[in-house]
């Protein structure tokens, strides 16, 4: 009896499943979403496409084009001022979707298995170069569009994205670009230093090792926020991600006095290409850390922070440095009101030879994909082209004249805006909206630059910066295995990182260490050091 | 035959109303589950974005295979049992506890107003939870630190330190959620006959005597249903609560089925993995759950089905 | 009755300090984010264990009032919370009482199946193929559909009504009532405190919703509550502050996150309460039903 009963429900549960194959296949096939996300947004895209039908004669209707962007949580995308801006001055009829930007990878991979991709998607990228181990897999799918012979009819795509930046993208499987860079401004990474408490304890901004630790020790042991308690730490870091512990995200700052690039395609300091677990800085750089930590003059929690944690803990005056570039400080007037007044900005701290390394890549921040056979390849071309000039730059970063801003002067980037006014550029317009964030390497306005006094507080220290490193272009680095070591050998990848933070936390010696790299990493990635060695070899540099 | 098919007939007849009750739930479950259930391929496939779930490549076992071979699979796999017992084993009785306390208080409105209280946890998401938690226990800034401090005591590095991370989760899931949870008890305990407890009080019995000789009892079906069902669900580890906490020094504890899946399948866009990693922890799950009932049953108890 | 022994003393003291202990710990980290909400941020600097505010900064309130996004969110989740409930109700109770009736041919497999859906669910993407095929795209009903009857509460539900008396049917039956009725005027009533319980869990469910709203739509003002508070609360990418009120340095990115957390959480536990009620109206009709 129990068996029959048994017999009959698998029966029923395999008739279940079998039906529901079958009604898969059914709805499978049936990809097409008709006009279900149009009807949702004709409401809103009723009150702004009234404009474009008024457009000048012989110009013929704006091509709708749908975008999925990553876009902040603050802007209101609909009936957006900016957006119709746009849509007047490139003739087009921008449809945005931009999920929320925690989720923002989760949403982009379920919509690029869909079957329905829209006209144009951007890919932030692991990293934030937009072609990345996701965008190879993509187009190896059969999902993108090859631009080669299309990209070289657009002048603004060809002036401002540079051969570099074109080069950077192309994809390491077939060498075809299937991915249009965003420009982005040129960052000179550098560190972010409580300014205050240099002066209370009278010291100046470290240019070189042995200054930074002074400094980094004053901060931890001489109580420089000056309220009796021993609860200040010199330094911090933060952002972990798979192959990066926190001590390799933008810490260019540190690295250089070692001669060590957080990036790959620099040469040792022997002139050969390696590995940057090979290089000469590799191992000082990480006993450095251990040093710091050992004294309890660094953060505890800096191999784990999470990103922005530690621009908190330096505005909740808990530490003293933390890494930033150029407008990091004016940017940090958001989170902390006077931070101009509170913390200053500093270049890559010198090495031995008194040599303060700039390393710059190609300054790109993810790109723009476009669905292959999209029969509205041109008109996005087009409109990306326009993208890139600086009217287009201009609007979304300044927004529009008379809501967002009274006055712009583009030569000296000084804008003069009311309070209210700045409130309405958060809802309406960002960096995250910029088709193109940097023409010629430099972006229409500085954020929070509203004042001439904080415009020259900026420009000082980046002028003071560059004037004492040396900018070093770092080339892109298109040799697939090294770029790709997190999807061929995750497991490694996570226990070299697992090694890092327990050398430096103590739990394993320098010899363990060491025994590690030699036998366990150096044999694995022979092959993708090589291969890089080679390619770095063949660029003739 | 005809006999058969006639008595069928008049069997549906006489129960129509029954069935036809069923219909919208059924239909509900066919559409909502059944129909998306064939996408349970994935992971048997090599998934093409382009050509979609039903024309991708079929590959068999090989992500199997593939899943079985990593070493980290069996740290994940051990980390999500070890964690999934530890919170049955002292996160399940504590609101059966909380409720028999919250029931047998006599002053109501002290007791509705705690209950509102004890709910509170359960109501922030475990992203801010997570976040104050994380920003306690922090050795830099954590308030909890800070009191040690007070007292004399080196801080401690929490979130770092693998041997307090497994009671940290245990100890703020019971925080969180088990005044939501006593909720289902208290229902339960509001449906036995009050007759009992005056008949039980003439005769003499204490408070505590009749707690345990009636109450108890009166529940003790729910809390056989409830025991089922959570170990059905042994390979859940509440992915908010364990993502919020995980940090790199931790992750050899803290790293899940849940957080594994979801940073390999989702934001790797590996969707197949995913779903393997998947399928494998539902089919733990549906033994567990089916092991359960049996046992059930075996006691005398009311399953599931 | 009123003969309270020594031991029932000591049991009610134990009993109320547990409680009371307990709820002040739950208690706890609401203050915490309340005060925070209302306490200059140099005050929050200076004493970060002290909770209770000396001086009352109410701006981080009034800016995030002027934030229309969280205005829509509010909407969104009332309107889903109110429909998903009812409709989640609705198929509780008529789905769970025939599957209570363990003599009712087929019922076995119907509740396989139905168990079987806990486990076993395609993901992601032929998810996201079900709502675009049903037209559900971009709509409210994308969020109030999928979820609205589960598994694991049905078969809760069903053995609550399981529980109830058999004679109570029988002699509804005996009077004529078929059963749609009996569910109707005896079973329902009688489910009094498991449907409170139930229309509380799936109120918090719908009311936290967020990760539906991320694959089902594609539209901003159709996120839901909980999503925008997540997006704004979670730092990732450097969220711009509104620099309204750069002048009242009291307010920052701190104090604003913490004001909206009490702004989203207060209605519903404020709610909460109301539904207690229910609680207690259903001992009672216990009582009179022996």
């Amino acid at each position: 009896m129990r068996n029959k009963r048994i017999h009959r429900a698998s029966l029923l549960v395999s008739v279940m499943l079998m039906s529901s194959a079958l009604a898969a296949c059914a709805s499978g096939n049936n990809n097409e979403p008709g006009s279900s996300s149009d009807a949702a947004s004709s409401g809103s895209a009723a009150a702004s496409s009234s404009a474009p039908s008024s457009a000048a004669a012989g110009q013929k209707d704006p091509v709708k084009i749908k975008m999925f962007n990553r876009v902040n949580a603050d802007i209101v995308l609909d009936n957006n001022p900016v957006v119709a801006e746009a849509d007047k001055l490139a003739n087009v009829k921008l449809e945005i979707e931009a999920p929320p930007i925690n989720n923002y990878v989760d949403k982009l991979q379920v919509v690029m298995a869909s079957g329905d991709l829209p006209d144009v998607i951007y890919n932030w990228g692991t990293a934030g170069n937009g072609a990345d181990a996701n965008m190879e897999k993509w187009a190896q799918n059969g999902l993108l569009e090859p631009l080669d012979d299309k990209i070289a009819n657009y002048p603004n795509l060809m002036k401002n994205i540079t051969p570099e930046m074109w080069d950077a993208v192309k994809s390491v499987n077939d060498g075809k670009t299937y991915i249009i860079p965003r420009t982005n401004v040129v960052n000179h990474w550098g560190y972010m230093i409580n300014q205050q408490w240099l002066d209370k304890l009278g010291l100046k901004a470290p240019t070189n090792i042995e200054e930074f630790t002074n400094v980094v020790r004053a901060f931890a042991k001489n109580d420089p926020d000056g309220n009796g308690k021993a609860d200040t730490y010199g330094l911090s870091l933060s952002g972990p991600d798979l192959g990066r512990n926190t001590i390799w995200n933008a810490t260019n700052f540190l690295t250089a006095a070692f001669d060590l690039p957080v990036v790959d395609g620099v040469k040792d300091t022997d002139g050969q290409y390696k590995i940057r677990e090979k290089m000469s800085g590799y191992l000082p750089y990480l006993t450095y850390l251990k040093q710091l930590n050992d004294e309890k003059l660094i953060d505890p929690e800096f191999l784990i922070n999470k990103i922005y944690v530690d621009t908190e803990k330096l505005n909740q005056f808990k530490v003293g440095i933390v890494y930033g570039h150029q407008s990091a400080v004016l940017g940090n007037i958001s989170k902390l009101p006077d931070s101009e007044k509170i913390f200053s900005y500093h270049g890559v701290l010198k090495d031995d030879k008194g040599v303060a390394s700039d390393w710059v890549t190609p300054a790109m921040w993810g790109g723009w994909m476009i669905p292959k056979d999209s029969k509205k390849v041109d008109d996005v071309l087009k409109f990306l082209d326009w993208g890139n000039t600086a009217e287009a730059n201009t609007l979304f970063q300044l927004g529009v004249k008379g809501l967002t801003y009274d006055s712009y002067d583009p030569a000296t980037k000084a804008v003069v805006r009311s309070a209210e006014q700045t409130a309405k550029l958060a809802t309406i317009t960002s960096p995250y909206m910029t088709p193109a964030n940097a023409i010629n390497g430099d972006g229409a306005s500085i954020a929070n630059a509203d004042t001439p006094e904080r415009l020259a507080i900026y420009q000082k220290q980046l002028d003071d910066a560059l004037a004492q490193m040396t900018v070093v272009n770092v080339p892109a680095v298109r040799s697939p295995k090294i770029l790709n070591l997190n999807g061929t050998i995750p497991d490694l990848v996570k226990k070299k990182d697992d090694k890092e933070i327990a050398y430096i936390t103590g739990s394993i010696n320098e010899q363990q260490f060491k025994d590690f790299l030699e036998k366990e990493w150096y044999p694995a990635t022979a092959d993708a050091e090589k291969e890089y060695v080679d390619f770095m070899n063949s660029l003739g540099k | 035959m005809t006999n058969g098919l006639r008595s069928t007939f008049r069997y549906l007849n006489k129960k129509k109303y029954l069935y036809l009750m069923l219909v919208p739930g059924v239909a509900y479950f066919l559409i909502f589950n059944y129909i998306p259930m064939y996408g349970v391929v994935i992971a048997f496939k090599d998934f093409n974005f382009a050509r979609g779930i039903l024309h991708s490549p079929w590959i068999g076992f090989e992500n199997f295979k593939y899943m079985f071979g990593l070493d980290d699979f069996y740290t994940v796999f051990l980390n999500s049992l070890y964690l999934s017992f530890l919170k049955l084993l002292f996160g399940f009785p504590f609101p059966i506890l909380l409720a028999l306390f919250l029931n047998e208080m006599r002053n109501r409105t002290y007791q509705k107003f705690s209950q509102t209280l004890i709910y509170l946890p359960h109501f922030i998401s475990w992203v801010v939870i997570g976040g104050i938690l994380v920003n306690f226990l922090s050795p830099t800034w954590g308030v909890f630190n800070l009191f040690l401090q007070q007292l004399g005591i080196e801080p401690v590095f929490f979130l770092a330190d693998n041997a307090y991370f497994r009671p940290l989760v245990v100890l703020s899931s019971i925080w969180k959620d088990s005044g939501w949870e006593s909720i289902i008890y208290l229902a339960a305990m509001a449906s036995i006959n009050t007759e009992l407890y005056e008949a039980a009080s003439i005769d003499g019995a204490s408070r505590l005597k009749r707690l345990w000789h009636i109450t108890v009892p009166g529940i003790k079906s729910t809390i056989v249903v409830l025991i089922i069902l959570r170990l059905g669900h042994i390979m859940n580890n509440g992915f908010e609560q364990i993502f919020v906490l995980q940090n790199p020094m931790n992750l050899h504890v803290s790293e899940v089925f849940e957080t594994y899946a979801y940073r390999v399948g989702i934001l790797g866009g590996r969707f197949s993995f995913g779903a393997t990693v998947g399928l494998f922890t539902s089919a733990i799950g549906l033994i567990f759950l089916i092991a359960s009932n049996r046992i059930a049953k075996w006691m005398k108890e009311d399953g599931i089905w | 009755m009123n003969i309270r022994s020594r031991s029932d003393k000591i049991f009610d003291a134990v009993n109320y300090f547990v409680i009371t202990l307990f709820a002040l710990l739950c208690l706890f980290p609401f203050v915490y984010v309340a005060a925070y909400s209302v306490t200059p941020y140099t005050d929050y600097l200076a004493h970060p264990l002290r909770m209770i505010p000396t001086h009352v900064e109410f701006g981080a309130y009034r800016q995030i009032f002027k934030m229309s996004v969280l205005w829509t969110g509010y909407r969104n989740t009332i309107i889903i919370t109110v429909a998903g409930v009812a409709l989640n109700i609705f198929l509780m109770l008529i789905t769970a009482y025939p599957l209570s009736k363990t003599d009712l041919k087929g019922r076995n497999v119907i509740l396989l199946l139905i168990t079987f859906t806990m486990f076993f669910n395609g993901g992601l993407i032929p998810n996201f193929y079900l709502i675009r095929s049903l037209d559900m795209y971009n709509t409210l009903w994308a969020l109030i559909l999928p979820g609205a009857l589960g598994a694991y509460n049905l078969i809760l539900m069903k053995s609550f009504i399981g529980s109830i008396p058999a004679s109570l049917e029988e002699s509804a039956a005996l009077d004529g009532a078929n059963e749609l009725t009996i569910l109707a005027r005896i079973i329902v009533p009688l489910s009094k405190p498991a449907i409170a319980t139930f229309v509380i869990f799936h109120a918090v469910t719908q009311w936290n919703t967020f990760f539906n709203a991320i694959i089902y739509t594609s539209k901003r003002d159709l996120w839901p509550l909980m999503l925008i508070v997540r997006d704004l609360v979670v730092d990732s990418g450097g969220v711009a502050r509104d620099v309204l009120d750069a002048s009242n340095s009291g307010v920052t990115e701190f104090t604003i996150k913490m004001a909206i957390i009490i702004f989203s959480t207060l209605p519903i536990i404020l709610i909460f309460p109301f539904m207690q009620k229910y609680f207690m109206k259903g001992m009672l009709i216990g009582s009179i039903k022996g």
